[in-house]
């Protein structure tokens, strides 16, 4: 047997298990034999060693500290209680009396926006509005390359070009004018901003059922 | 686990003045004891001892019925003990022995021993020194201190045997253990000098 089996068992008989007093490697190996030795006076020393004993008052001393401790944290417990109580009737009615109503639909219906049927047709405004910018946008590109190409035309000296062959290509003109071009524009925006309008409807919608809980206290 | 242990907990929840002394009276010198072991002073141990029980009473809705009452206590002390330590400011180690002396004269020998037996003690990290007095001065059972430490099993067995092998073989090279034979002689039957 080798000094770190020998050891594993020492360990064991301190744990209250077999003594080793008779083993084998006490005989052949100094370093285990003294600390078989060390292992003998520690354990008759730790026995001798007396526990120290608490002093006299200390108990009653605890006690008293004790139920002072508990008064005073059971009355944290009702003041933070009622600070809590307090705290929630103060949001009930603070969002009671300041939540803004519900606005009405302009055509008298209660129903909110996200319930627009499908077939309705789409307000003119933004429509309108589509096409008056289009037409802006048309003038003024219109303005702009006319003065553009008056002032090159001053300003480039006339230059008599080589002379091309005819082209065999046949131009195709212009299919739309720019006002129908914004025209067609304004018509492929309908749907982004019908849909704009049933989202924020739905929003609205969500929002309002935060009134009824409020009132309740949550 | 002690049979009474929920009913005394129930009244002391119940703020039972009385129920509360026999809970401190139950575990004050184990949890005294054990502050004394690990903080080197008694003065300290009392100020310890008087949080852990506090904290005992604050937290005794948290202790689970099906546990037993002691390892949990005792959790409370080594944590207790361990925030001590780490907020005391470092000085000179105050150890006071002077209540723990065995009454009546000694030997010279004995006295040595428990001297070096403390010193050891003392010189043993915190771990290391809380499974040893949980253990051998306690008597502990393995189990009920890996629950006290928050530890497995495991853990605790190799902390206390490294503990022991520090203090043996402090005891040995302090030369309370010298052989009057050289390795070679093999060593004669127990009981009987050469």
């Amino acid at each position: 047997m080798n000094c770190e089996s020998f050891l594993e068992l020492l360990q064991l008989e301190l744990d209250g298990g077999t003594s080793l007093e008779a083993h084998e490697h006490l005989r052949v190996c100094l370093t285990c034999r003294e600390l078989y030795r060390a292992a003998g006076l520690m354990r008759n020393g730790v026995q001798r060693l007396s526990w120290p004993a608490p002093p006299a008052g200390l108990m009653d001393r605890i006690v008293l500290r004790a139920i002072a401790d508990r008064r005073v944290l059971r009355r944290r417990r009702w003041i933070t209680a009622g600070l809590a109580v307090a705290a929630a009737l103060f949001i009930a009615v603070g969002a009671t009396l300041f939540w803004p109503a519900e606005q009405p639909e302009p055509n008298g219906s209660s129903l909110p926006l996200a319930q627009i049927d499908e077939g309705r047709e789409p307000t003119v405004n933004l429509n309108q509005s589509v096409t008056d910018v289009g037409a802006a946008v048309v003038a003024l590109t219109n303005r702009a390359t006319q003065e553009t190409v008056g002032q090159t035309k001053v300003l480039l000296p006339i230059v008599a070009g080589p002379v091309l062959d005819e082209l065999d290509l046949e131009l195709v003109g212009p299919t739309l004018s720019l006002r129908e071009a914004s025209e067609g524009l304004s018509a492929g925006l309908e749907p982004v901003t019908t849909s704009a309008k049933r989202a924020v409807g739905l929003l609205l919608r969500d929002l309002t059922p935060m009134e009824t809980d409020t009132k309740r206290g949550l | 686990m002690s049979t009474d242990d929920p009913s005394l907990v129930r009244r002391c929840l119940g703020g039972n003045a009385e129920a509360m002394r026999q809970l401190v009276d139950r575990f004050q010198p184990e949890v005294f004891g054990l502050c004394v072991r690990i903080l080197h002073h008694r003065h300290d141990a009392e100020d310890v001892t008087q949080e852990v029980f506090l904290r005992i009473f604050r937290s005794l809705r948290r202790w689970d019925r099906s546990r037993p009452l002691r390892p949990w206590v005792m959790r409370i002390a080594v944590n207790r003990c361990r925030t001590w330590l780490s907020r005391r400011p470092r000085r000179p180690e105050l150890v006071d022995y002077l209540q723990d002396t065995i009454p009546g004269p000694a030997p010279d020998d004995s006295s040595e021993l428990l001297t070096e037996i403390r010193a050891a003690l003392a010189d043993l990290r915190l771990e290391y020194r809380t499974v040893f007095v949980l253990f051998h001065e306690q008597g502990q059972p393995y189990e009920e201190i890996a629950e006290a430490l928050d530890r497995p099993v495991g853990t605790i067995k190799t902390w206390l045997h490294r503990a022991r092998m520090e203090m043996l073989e402090r005891l040995r090279k302090r030369g309370l253990v010298a052989d009057d034979e050289s390795a070679d002689q093999p060593a004669p039957p127990s009981g009987k000098k050469p």
